[in-house]
């Protein structure tokens, strides 16, 4: 029989083996953590010596890659001081006929160079390319710069160079634009242009929360806290930037009187926003008016209005965006004609050429009066630049007509290769003699590395 | 009153329901493995296992009309959890259980319940199970990875991989059962605090279990032609009875004191004889396979070896 004396000795040891072992397995699961990563590096040191050769790789799961399908895994590679030295992007291109091409490539942070191709071989339906193809291939890549194109492709676009439209007067820069006031959920919207040789390479269009505990919109959107019909916000905001850049004029957007498109594949939500800060982007650029002095504009608006700058009224949140909606001074930007009628809102760079202009010394909070704008004796700015047409028959589209494009049945330009504008391709080879299709997809695993790292790393930012 | 009973007179501590607490004692490292290794997958496992089979049993007595006995008899529980230290990670409860009630009825049950099953349950079960599901053989999970997640195991589809490659661990990995492995048999440092602690108490003879052991790695040596003296060779070999899941065997089927002869003759047949049958059909069998069957038919010939060995005994006296 089992004596009470037993039964407590027996719990004593019970306990006493309880310890020991959860000691050893403590011990042991540190140990083997340890051990693990070791291995690990080991693994990603063999797999990745012929495209990114490093010290340390660490795979990341940034949310931009929810925007590329393609991309299955990231990593980033680290020399001996733990400092960033490129990239190894884990890529998936599938062409036309359905016909995959799994690769592992590499590219430098500095320069946006490739280091390295290396195909997985594991695709169920590959395309046709051999191993000697895809050495000559990357013969012709390795050490050049991030986005790559063909030189086929080049002639065949400097060909039908007629489709290329542009607007007009564009200076080089960042431009930046965002809404004086938040809508209902706080959300204040904002878009940022970068232009290059007179072309929109890049547009960014999100949206900062005026409570500083709420993620920006674009990042809501992917973790779920914000959602609208359709695709989320951030794919939608995506693909609107990209019909952006091939279309450079929002007005070719095609925005619908209810602010929808239709010609921009999978954007459901009211672009009425977008579009109009994209053209004050555009305005700005061809003033001349940088990102710099946009903020700089807005510290003299809260200079008139507070005494002080954004920064020392703690407006600026740890992005460098400037919170505050003009909520509680509605007519702040308030545009009266000589009768006292509302006729409009100055943005931040024509309410500080006002101030600028000569005379324009009114108290803090008077009306704006028409008359009394610089400039505003001549036709609009959108008037003072036209876009320049090619000399091809006459292909116009009019915004302003509800949605309606004009004399065109192909609402996107192709002056682009794999979504980048050909303004922003650096590098130009030949490719695989006798095999174009085959380097057009690695070179599409190519560019879609590019674009992911551009919005990874908000590159040109 | 006075009780009048009928031999055995004699009381020791060492009677059934001692040896079964101590044996608890001596499986609660393994259980604390699975837990810390696999969470609360493991803990509901053991725990559904030990209180079916324990269930079970208490039904089937009833069922049988056979009276209860007067001492509280954990040993169906630790069965139970033996058996569930022998899955893989990512076996469906309800695989689980079906092995719990397979094994209590026709294993033990039919041959009349406690003290009469002719095989180890637990080895039993876990073979069945494993012929009848060849694909809980698929259900190797990495541990410490997700200690709080219970996927699959309300489900009916096995969920995980297949085991570790053990080429690539690290010895440290390999002693610590930090790779996937079965529930419990993957730390042979916490095997070895189980047999520590059942040889420091008495409760189970080592000829059995080193006999096995030895043999185990002795024929692994020669059927494979391992090298013990060049490095390769000493961690294949180590490899082998670490992580084949033969401790485990060694500590908790071969000591089995129901099925398996205890004696000192009979202990190191017994031993030498599953564990040639391990290292033979390790060769061309699953890992199951070859770790319950030589348990299983060492059992059958139990009593057999114990009819001849004590034959040889009586005619030995019978000389003197």
């Amino acid at each position: 029989m089992m004596t009470r004396q037993l039964l407590r000795r027996m719990m004593f040891e019970l306990i006493v083996i309880a310890i020991i072992s959860v000691v050893v397995l403590s011990i042991g699961e540190w140990m083997a953590g340890n051990k693990a990563d070791d291995r690990q590096q080991s693994e990603y040191s063999e797999e990745f010596k012929n495209v990114l050769p490093a010290a340390d790789y660490q795979e990341v799961h940034p949310s931009e890659m929810e925007l590329f399908a393609d991309i299955s895994h990231v990593y980033v590679a680290y020399d001996e001081d733990g400092v960033e030295t490129g990239y190894i992007i884990d890529v998936t291109v599938t062409d036309k006929n359905g016909k995959k091409l799994h690769l592992l490539e590499g590219i430098k942070a500095d320069g946006a160079v490739v280091t390295g191709i290396r195909r997985i071989n594991d695709e169920t339906d590959p395309i046709s390319i051999t191993d000697e193809e895809l050495d000559e291939i990357l013969k012709q890549v390795m050490g050049k710069r991030i986005p790559i194109a063909l030189n086929s492709q080049y002639s065949s676009l400097t060909e039908t160079d007629d489709t290329v439209i542009r607007l007009g007067g564009l200076r080089d820069g960042t431009y930046y634009a965002q809404r004086q006031f938040a809508d209902r959920k706080g959300y204040i919207d904002y878009v940022e242009i970068d232009v290059i040789d007179g072309i929109i390479t890049r547009v960014q269009w999100d949206a900062f929360n005026i409570d500083p505990t709420t993620p920006n919109r674009r990042e809501a959107s992917l973790t779920g806290a914000y959602t609208i019909s359709g695709e989320n916000w951030a794919t939608q905001s995506y693909n609107l930037c990209h019909a952006l850049i091939n279309l450079q004029d929002p007005a070719r957007l095609a925005m619908k009187s209810d602010g929808t498109t239709e010609i921009v594949e999978g954007v459901t939500v009211n672009i009425r926003s977008f579009v109009e800060l994209a053209n004050e982007c555009i305005d700005s650029s061809r003033a001349g008016y940088t990102k710099t002095d946009y903020y700089e504009g807005m510290d003299l608006a809260f200079t008139r209005l507070f005494g002080s700058g954004a920064e020392e009224l703690g407006l600026v949140n740890d992005d460098g965006f400037v919170v505050y909606s003009f909520d509680e001074y509605p007519n702040y930007f308030k545009v009266y004609d000589n009768n006292g009628n509302e006729i409009g809102e100055l943005n931040i760079r024509e309410y500080v050429e006002y101030y600028s202009a000569e005379g324009s010394d009114d108290e803090n909070g008077t009306p704006i009066v028409l008359d009394d704008l610089p400039g505003s004796d001549e036709t609009g700015t959108d008037e003072t630049y036209e876009t320049e047409e090619p000399s091809a028959p006459a292909q116009y589209y009019d915004g302003t007509e509800d949605g309606v494009v004009n004399g065109r049945t192909n609402s996107v330009i192709t002056d682009s290769i794999d979504g980048i504008p050909m303004a922003e391709i650096i590098t130009y080879i030949e490719g695989i003699d006798n095999n174009e299709a085959a380097s057009l997809e690695v070179l599409s695993a190519l560019n879609t590395g590019y674009k992911f790292l551009k919005q990874y790393l908000n590159w040109l930012a | 009153m006075i009780l009048r009973s009928n031999a055995p007179y004699i009381h020791t501590d060492l009677n059934t329901p001692y040896i079964y607490t101590n044996m608890m004692a001596a499986v609660l490292p393994c259980a604390l493995y699975s837990v810390f290794c696999y969470g609360i997958r493991a803990a509901v496992t053991m725990a559904a296992c030990a209180m079916l089979s324990l269930v079970a049993a208490r039904i089937c007595d009833r069922l049988r009309g056979v009276a209860a006995v007067e001492y509280y008899d954990i040993s169906a529980m630790v069965s139970g959890i033996i058996y569930a230290l022998l899955l893989p990670p990512g076996t469906p409860l309800i695989i689980s259980i079906l092995g719990i009630l397979i094994g209590e009825l026709a294993f033990k049950q039919l041959f009349g319940g406690l003290g009469g099953n002719p095989v180890n349950m637990a080895a039993a079960s876990a073979l069945f199970i494993n012929l009848l599901f060849e694909d809980i053989e698929n259900g190797y999970i990495e541990p410490y990875k997700d200690r709080l997640g219970l996927d699959g195991l309300f489900t009916l589809h096995v969920s995980g991989d297949q085991p570790a490659v053990l080429d690539d661990l690290y010895i440290t990995e390999i002693l610590t059962g930090s790779y996937a492995g079965r529930f419990g048999t993957g730390c042979c440092l916490m095997i070895l605090i189980g047999i520590v602690y059942l040889v420091s108490k008495r409760i189970v003879r080592i000829e059995a279990p080193v006999a096995y052991l030895a043999t185990v790695l002795i024929g692994y040596c020669i059927l494979y032609k391992v090298d013990v003296l060049k490095s390769d060779g000493q961690r294949e070999l180590l490899v082998f009875m670490v992580t084949s899941g033969v401790l485990f065997a060694a500590a908790f089927m071969i000591t089995d004191y129901i099925c398996v002869s205890q004696g000192l003759s009979g202990g190191i047949i017994s031993g030498c004889f599953a564990g040639l049958m391990t290292v033979v059909l390790s060769r061309f069998t699953s890992n199951i396979v070859y770790l319950t069957v030589p348990v299983i038919m060492t059992n059958y010939l139990t009593y057999t070896l114990e009819f001849v060995i004590s034959s040889v005994r009586s005619r030995r006296k019978l000389r003197v």
